[in-house]
């Protein structure tokens, strides 16, 4: 009984902390000291425990065995490429190569999205910089409003979910699986989702006729070169993890310096951008690892006070099937991810909810127990950015609607994002029941002499 | 009030120092450790793998800046709504009630980890606890400004309340 009060307790203060607006991180941590003080109080514990809490975070931080190192390097990858002006550029070229295909700048909008991914839902710079280039050519070729913001919040939301996405990283830790199977494991899915996306836009769009980009004059080689430098930058990361040539940490140091280049070959690079990028990756990292170390305390005292037994009684006591079960737990993520960042909800949710997760036996259906982890990891993260589009509250739509020029209403952006959230979840059900589309490159990058034990059926 | 703007100006200082010093190593040592493989240099056998310390450097010094610049997540599908007063009196109760005391806990623990760690100990250890120590302080530091500033808010004696929403971070500056 105990337990139900304080569990009850900590949810309720951790609400409250919440939707005050004070910052989440000191939320967490603020809310944990409270759960340890009621420990203390009932005698589950005693005060001398507080510096374990403390060194158990502090272990956290330190942990080597955990690359961490790797999340200052994606978003300092992903911030210099943003200063590089690439998605600028390939949205240019884009338009100028998609013509003739309806609804062209849509499209060329959700691509550049897939180009954003190594920091993306970390920074929302890239989703502005995306409206900033691709709103006027949209809106004077009279796309309807809705189209243009659903168009501009889809591809802020794509990004977070390919690989190299952070988020990604985050959900490998979480679930103990290997990061390179983890990035490969969502290309397909991501890939079926911008086609779906896209054929959606050139349908809705097929009457209206595009005006060319009144653009500056630029080289169309060296542009094209940028381009495929910036894609190859990118794409080096997890081609280089899954063919075991570097660890993400690595892989992304040295693309940090393949991004310098770039920007530096493009003369986009002055000292106080750089300046500028260096610092707001350090203020970033920051924000970042003040979440998990304000999670790591949450979580301590949570156990402490018997938090996810008691959750997992209750929820066990609706006598659920696996199905309903794994369905329940998805939603549950996409009504989690209207409120929180994905940071929060992976890091304070989900390891909350793991001893459900971990009675999902999924091995027969996917195939291995391993592959099954793999699956479920990949639908949680593409709830997550299911929740994102989501109205009235994911967060991509309000970036959608910051950039946006007069007469694009945020009730258009959240009109327009409906379909686009249909076919999110259209395409989630599709992965339940064809689990293969999200194991088989995985398997096939793993190939069956290098860890059968893995794939075995 | 000229008093808060040099330690305000002092823990930027210190946050873009840091990011500078940390983030370029973390990088530069990662590239290299994979090129040192590739080419079979052999040059990193003679570096310690300091990414890792370097990693938690940057995240306590940067505690206090990130802060100062309002770059830590905030749910604000409330507070979008709500008046500058009501902010200002939400974020001088956090600041006194969650703020203040969890950066006096964190600077206790670091403080009574680094009266445990040994003269024998490696330098990168000691750089970690003493940014252990110094981190939380600069937490503190720019919590009291921020409250201050907020008081001052309130009384009406300050155009706008603490931390400044520019937007800020998240929005690229």
């Amino acid at each position: 009984m105990v337990n139900e009060v304080l569990t009850v307790a900590m949810l309720a203060v951790m609400a409250i902390g919440v939707f005050s607006g004070f910052p989440v991180a000191l939320v967490l941590a603020g809310t944990g000291f409270l759960g340890f003080v009621a420990a203390v109080w009932v005698g589950i514990t005693d005060f001398q425990h507080l510096g374990l809490i403390y060194l158990r975070a502090r272990g956290v931080l330190t942990n080597e065995s955990v690359q961490f190192t790797s999340v200052p390097m994606l978003i300092f990858l992903g911030l210099i490429l943003n200063a590089s002006g690439v998605a600028e550029t390939m949205f240019r070229l884009l338009g100028r190569l998609l013509t003739g295909v309806p609804g062209r700048y849509a499209i060329a909008t959700l691509l550049i999205g897939l180009v954003l991914a190594p920091a993306a839902g970390v920074i929302g710079a890239s989703v502005i910089t995306v409206a900033l280039v691709a709103y006027t050519p949209m809106m004077a070729s009279g796309y309807a409003p809705r189209t243009a913001g659903a168009a501009v919040a889809a591809s802020g939301a794509l990004g977070v979910v390919f690989p190299p996405a952070v988020m990604l990283f985050f959900i490998s830790n979480v679930f103990y699986l290997r990061i390179g199977l983890m990035y490969v494991a969502l290309i397909v899915p991501v890939l079926l989702m911008v086609t779906a996306f896209a054929i959606y836009f050139a349908i809705s769009l097929r009457k209206t006729v595009e005006i060319p980009l009144d653009a500056p004059k630029t080289n169309l080689g060296s542009d094209l070169l940028f381009v495929i430098a910036s894609v190859a930058v990118i794409a080096s990361i997890p081609l280089s993890i899954i063919l075991g040539f570097a660890t993400l940490t690595e892989a992304a140091g040295v693309g940090v310096f393949g991004a310098l280049l770039v920007a530096l070959a493009r003369k986009r690079l002055s000292f106080p951008s750089l300046n500028s990028v260096t610092v707001q990756t350090g203020a970033m990292t920051s924000m970042v690892f003040f979440i998990v170390l304000g999670a790591s305390v949450f979580s301590l005292s949570f156990h402490l006070v018997g938090g996810p037994d008691v959750i997992f009684d209750w929820i066990s006591a609706f006598d659920l099937t696996r199905w309903e079960l794994l369905a329940t737990l998805l939603g549950v993520i996409i009504i989690l991810g209207f409120v929180f960042d994905w940071i929060e909800v992976l890091l304070v949710f989900v390891p909350v909810l793991m001893p459900i997760i971990s009675e999902l036996d999924f091995a027969d259906h996917v195939g291995s127990a391993y592959f099954a982890q793999i699956w479920i990891a990949g639908l949680i993260a593409l709830a997550l950015q299911t929740s994102f589009l989501t109205p009235p509250f994911g967060y991509a739509l309000f970036f959608a609607k910051m950039a946006a020029p007069k007469g694009i209403n945020l009730s258009d952006i959240y009109r327009g994002a409906v379909p686009l959230v249909a076919i999110e979840i259209v395409l989630i059900a599709t992965l339940i029941s064809f689990p293969q589309l999200v194991t088989w490159l995985p398997e096939a990058a793993l190939g069956s002499a290098d860890a059968p034990q893995l794939i075995q059926r | 009030m000229r008093f808060l703007d040099w330690i305000d100006r002092g823990i930027r200082g210190i946050g873009i120092v840091t990011a500078w010093l940390t983030v370029v190593s973390i990088a530069a040592y990662g590239a290299l450790q994979m090129l040192d493989r590739k080419l079979q240099l052999g040059v990193s056998s003679y570096l310690p793998d300091l990414s890792t310390s370097l990693l938690f450097i940057l995240i306590f010094l940067t505690l206090g800046y990130t802060y100062l610049r309002d770059g830590h997540v905030r749910v604000d599908v409330l507070r979008r709504h709500w008046s500058a007063r009501r902010i200002a009196w939400i974020e001088l109760i956090g600041g006194f009630f969650v703020l203040l005391p969890l950066a006096a806990i964190l600077t206790w623990y670091g403080w009574d980890g680094l009266m445990r760690t040994t003269k024998f100990a490696e330098t990168q250890l000691w750089a970690q606890r003493i940014a252990g120590v110094i981190g939380p302080i600069l937490l503190a530091l720019a919590g009291v400004i921020v409250a201050l500033r907020n008081i001052a808010f309130l009384a009406g004696k300050r155009a706008q309340g603490a931390p400044e929403q520019s937007g800020g971070l998240h929005n690229g500056e």
